[in-house]
C-alpha cells in the first residue's frame, strides 16, 4: 500500500510518517508533497491508495485539493490530519468524501483508529 | 462577536492550556510552567508568529525563545536528542512555526463557542523581535516548557 503525506511543514511530514510507524504502519510506502498542488501531481504519477492531508497549506489548500480531485473524477481514499478541525470544517471534509480527520495533537492510537478500518 | 470581547488574559490562558496539552503529547515534556503574565514584549528572541483572523478583527499569537531554545523545541517536536543532529535554520523555522500551528488550531477549537468562523494564516518566523505600535494590546506569558524558557505572545488592535 501507498500513503501520500500532504503537508507544508517539513517536520509535521517526518512526525507523521513516525506516528504511522509508532501505529503498527509503517510497513506501507510513503511518498510526500508539500502542499495541494504537488499532491495532485503525486496522486497522477504515483497513484497512492491513501492521502493524509494537511488542511492550511499554501498554493492549494486541502480542501481544495479534495474538491480538485472529486472534480477530476480521483478516487483515492482521503482524509485530514490539521491543526484545526471545527465541527463545520469536519462537516464541509465529510461531505466532500474525507474518511477521517485527524486534529493536532495526535498519538499513535488516534491513526490506528482512524487508519486501521480505511487500510483494513 | 469580534475577539475583542475577550481578553487579553484569556487569549493567554487559552495558549497556556492548549501548550500544557500539546507539550506532553508532542513535545515529550511533561509539564509547562508559567512564571510571570505581563505587557511588554520581549527583544532579541526568535520565533514563530501566526494570525488569526475572523470577518472584523485580527490577533497574532506568537511562541518566541532564544535561539537555543527555539532549536530545543524543533528538535523536541521532531522527537530528537539534543545533539543527535544539526538543525538547519529553515528546519528550526518550519519546527517551531509548526508549534504555533498546533497551538493557534487548539484555541480556535477552544474559543469557537465564543468566536465565529475564526480563519488561521499561515505561521511566519522572525529573527528579532515586534515593536507593537501605541494602539496594540500585548499580551506575554513567561513560561518553561521542559528545559526551555519562552514566551507566549499575544496582539492585536485595542478597542
Amino acid at each position: 500500500m501507498k500513503i501520500l503525506i500532504v503537508d507544508d511543514s517539513k517536520a509535521m511530514r517526518m512526525i507523521v510518517k513516525r506516528t504511522l510507524r509508532q501505529a503498527g504502519l509503517g510497513d506501507h510506502e510513503v511518498i510526500e508533497a508539500g502542499n495541494g498542488a504537488e499532491a495532485l501531481n503525486a496522486i497522477s504519477a504515483s497513484k497512492p491508495d491513501v492521502v493524509l492531508c494537511d488542511w492550511n497549506m499554501p498554493e492549494m489548500n486541502g480542501i481544495e485539493l479534495l474538491e480538485k480531485l472529486n472534480e477530476n473524477g480521483k478516487k483515492v481514499k482521503f482524509g485530514f490530519v490539521t491543526s484545526e478541525g471545527t465541527p463545520e470544517m469536519r462537516e464541509k471534509a465529510k461531505g466532500a468524501g474525507a474518511l477521517f480527520f485527524i486534529s493536532k495533537p495526535f498519538t499513535a492510537d488516534t491513526f490506528q483508529e482512524a487508519l486501521n478500518p480505511v487500510i483494513s | 462577536m469580534s475577539s475583542n470581547g475577550i481578553s487579553i488574559r484569556d487569549w493567554l490562558d487559552s495558549m497556556v492550556e492548549a501548550m500544557n496539552e500539546l507539550a506532553p503529547t508532542t513535545l515529550g515534556f511533561d509539564d509547562v510552567e508559567v512564571k510571570e503574565i505581563k505587557e511588554v514584549f520581549p527583544v532579541g528572541m526568535s520565533g514563530a508568529y501566526i494570525a488569526l483572523v475572523s470577518m472584523d478583527s485580527s490577533l497574532q499569537i506568537g511562541l518566541v525563545s532564544e535561539p537555543k531554545g527555539c532549536e530545543t523545541l524543533a528538535l523536541s517536536l521532531m522527537g530528537m536528542e539534543p545533539g543527535e543532529e544539526e538543525l538547519s535554520e529553515q528546519d528550526i523555522a518550519d519546527s517551531v512555526g509548526e508549534i504555533i500551528n498546533i497551538l493557534a488550531g487548539m484555541i480556535k477549537r477552544q474559543m469557537a463557542k465564543k468566536i465565529n468562523a475564526v480563519n488561521l494564516g499561515l505561521p511566519i518566523f522572525i529573527n528579532g523581535h515586534i515593536e507593537p505600535r501605541q494602539r496594540q494590546e500585548t499580551g506575554v506569558a513567561e513560561v518553561k516548557i521542559g528545559p526551555v524558557d519562552a514566551q507566549l505572545l499575544v496582539l492585536r488592535e485595542a478597542e
